[in-house]
């Protein structure tokens, strides 16, 4: 990483949001500007890139979040259906609404 | 459910040592619905007629067990399958009743949430969100974070990257395509409710803007600044009136930044620096997955 991305990269606090979303500074920007970011008023959050990759890294799930992969899940019922009768198991069945393995639909 | 029961450890070895499990999206079973075929729609309607006239319980989100053969052994409402307790006396008894010999899963456990298929040319992008889950009441959707896989072609992710007229330099700057970045931008929301496909997502204001910090060996990458603003409709139809506000700092690195042949996005990564959902406080991550 070179001295240019090494620069810190300054930007509105997360716990000051509502400073950065500050009507005035929207307006200023103007439509389709994005707010600048070099506001180093103190308290705010300094980012360089490896920061945002360790952010978007810790947003993801963790381990005790995706317990719910530990178990062997078959694709359809159909499919379920065929491999209980060659295995002689029982078939569980969760129906339900939305997406549970991302929480999204 | 999932972190719930379906994350108990007792719950997880007794599907694993004695079931096949299958969890369904009932939206996929819709008639209008092209995700399964029109057998496995048949096949959960004549489940859901067998059990109901053996008056063994229904529900559209509901636990059925099936004998090996298919048909109807035992079931739990959602209510009490919630319960780890009953839920697992009723997977020890009906394993029992069937005299089911304790074994290693018969499908391999793998992570269930992965990029949909796509080709060498698109580019996949994982969002992230994560809601507060501090509070009270504690919706079960804010128990793990929620995610969205997007694929952008081609066509699409090159409009991310800048102008062909635009000199590759330290310093260069541009704004990224909004309908493009419309496309992940709409999923800047905390976990909610939701049950259905429907799109409830308007982008009131959005803006990426990247600033170049470095090229080097045809490789540049660039910092992005930008700000979303949107607003949803509730599973209800009607309008949230609390506005979901984002300010976002990311990066781009992309190869072919000063060579005439074509370009390939390395790496894009866009996160919250801050972002409420009326005055509560969330945070999402999107990044692309090689």
């Amino acid at each position: 990483m070179n001295d240019s991305i090494r620069n810190r990269l300054i930007l509105g606090a997360i716990t000051s949001a509502a400073a950065l979303f500050a009507s005035a500074s929207l307006a200023v920007e103007g439509a389709g500007a994005a707010p600048a970011a070099t506001d180093a008023r103190p308290g705010l959050s300094v980012f360089d890139l490896s920061d945002i990759a360790k952010k978007a890294e810790a947003c993801s799930a963790s381990p005790a979040e995706r317990k719910f992969d530990q178990i062997g899940w078959a694709t359809r019922i159909l499919d379920a259906e065929k491999i209980a009768r060659e295995h002689n198991r029982p078939v569980f069945l969760f129906t339900h609404d939305g997406r549970i393995a991302t929480g999204r639909c | 459910m999932r972190a719930g029961p379906l994350s108990d450890h007792k719950v997880i070895a007794l599907l694993n040592a004695y079931y096949v499990p299958v969890y369904t999206s009932n939206e996929d079973y819709e008639a209008k619905s092209t995700a399964v075929s029109a057998e496995e729609k048949a096949e959960k309607q004549r489940i859901f007629v067998e059990f109901a006239e053996a008056h063994m319980g229904t529900g559209d989100v509901h636990v059925y067990i099936l004998k090996p053969d298919g048909h109807a052994l035992g079931g739990l409402d959602i209510g009490s399958a919630l319960d780890v307790k009953k839920l697992t006396s009723l997977l020890e008894k009906s394993a029992a009743a069937l005299d089911t010999p304790r074994g290693d899963p018969v499908i391999a456990p793998k992570v269930t949430s992965v990029a949909p298929p796509h080709g060498a040319d698109d580019l996949a992008l994982h969002l992230i969100s994560r809601g507060d889950h501090t509070g009270t009441p504690h919706w079960s959707w804010r128990e793990f974070p929620a995610e969205n896989w997007f694929i952008l072609e081609l066509a699409e992710w090159s409009k991310l990257l800048p102008p062909k007229d635009l000199p590759i330099a330290p310093g260069a700057a541009w704004e990224l395509d909004k309908e493009v970045m419309a496309i992940p931008l709409h999923r800047f929301y905390p976990q909610t409710e939701e049950t259905t496909d429907d799109a409830r997502t308007q982008i009131e204001r959005q803006s990426v803007r990247a600033k170049v910090l470095s090229v080097e060996a045809g490789v540049a990458t660039a910092r992005l600044d930008g700000m979303v603003a949107l607003r949803r409709t509730n599973t209800n139809g009607k309008p949230d009136p609390n506005l979901i506000e984002a300010t976002l700092v990311g990066s781009i690195q992309w190869e072919g930044a000063t060579a005439k042949g074509p370009a390939r996005i390395r790496l894009l990564q866009l996160v919250t620096a801050s972002a409420h959902h009326g005055a509560e406080p969330f945070e999402v991550a999107v990044k692309s997955v090689k």
